[in-house]
């Protein structure tokens, strides 16, 4: 324990407030995103939706391409939780997302708040976009934590470089 | 990261605490998130691509509250005027919208940003083309 406790001390220590706070603003611009999709990717991606894309939509729908859209331009980007791929979610919003993204980037969790934002975090600690779903707002509450005291925060120990993207 | 979340109050006779919940206090007093709720079709598109954007260029971690009681909603004033609806915008229309940028509801009467309150307000003031949305 004593050894331990010298070898600690002997840490290099954060010596001025800018030291401390340099890792909480999160980093700017230090990836580009790519490029959105051409013509002829989201033609083919939106195939089965042509009469839709023609007339004014709901907010759910909106949803949906717009959904359909990231997928497509974010290769990392992935969409998951509870209900969101076969049943395609409580309200439709993911409804086909599966179906043109394919098992591995649509997929159903477990019914486990705490699993799907620790996924998350994984993921996105890993240069991954994870797109996340909690069913419903009142959901969040089980597993709050993993956004206050992990997403959130992680940055914030300096020089760390663990910041969740 | 996106944490996409439906969310807000509903509808009668179903759910009740476990899926009618108002709680963006839960969020908004967490350091360094984004909140994020649009209101309608038009903005939902240009709000996510913001997000993820912010995600995955400045590794922001955002929370995208959807309003459930919006998601079907197709009519403004009078049923079949399809007043709550949009054309999609696609990713390369010059319809953005960045972090933290309002919507002006009227010239004159400031801002409307809670998405439920926007939608009957839109209603009692008889007009349409409103936008509200709220971010945090």
């Amino acid at each position: 324990m004593d050894r331990v406790a010298q070898e600690a001390l002997g840490k290099p220590r954060l010596l001025s407030a800018a030291e401390v706070m340099v890792a909480i603003d999160p980093v700017k611009g230090e990836k580009k995103s790519p490029p959105a999709a051409g013509q002829a990717a989201r033609a083919a991606l939106f195939a089965k939706d042509e009469r839709n894309l023609a007339k004014p939509v709901t907010l759910a729908k909106a949803m949906n391409f717009a959904l359909a859209d990231l997928m497509l331009q974010y290769p990392g980007a992935a969409l998951f939780g509870e209900d969101v791929a076969r049943k395609g979610g409580v309200y439709g919003v993911t409804q086909g997302l599966q179906a043109k993204f394919g098992p591995a980037r649509v997929f159903d969790t477990l019914l486990d708040e705490q699993t799907i934002l620790g996924l998350a975090i994984g993921m996105a600690h890993n240069g991954f976009l994870p797109i996340a779903e909690i069913q419903f707002l009142a959901y969040l509450h089980n597993a709050e934590d993993q956004i206050r005291g992990e997403a959130a925060t992680l940055s914030f120990f300096p020089t760390a470089n663990i910041a969740t993207r | 990261m996106i944490v996409r979340i439906a969310g807000l109050p509903y509808q009668k006779g179903f759910g009740g605490h476990f899926h009618n919940d108002n709680s963006l206090a839960v969020l908004t007093d967490i350091p360094g998130i984004i909140v994020a709720c649009p209101s309608n079709a038009a903005d939902a598109p240009a709000m996510l691509r913001e997000c993820a954007r912010a995600a995955y260029e400045d590794g922001r971690v955002v929370v995208f509250v959807e309003p459930i009681a919006l998601y079907h909603m197709a009519d403004l004033h009078e049923a079949g005027d399809g007043g709550w609806l949009s054309d999609y915008a696609p990713p390369d229309s010059a319809a953005t919208i960045s972090l933290g940028q309002p919507a002006i509801v009227r010239t004159g009467q400031g801002f409307v940003h809670h998405h439920l309150w926007q939608w009957f307000f839109s209603v009692a003031a008889g007009k349409d083309g409103f936008a509200g949305r709220i971010w945090h």
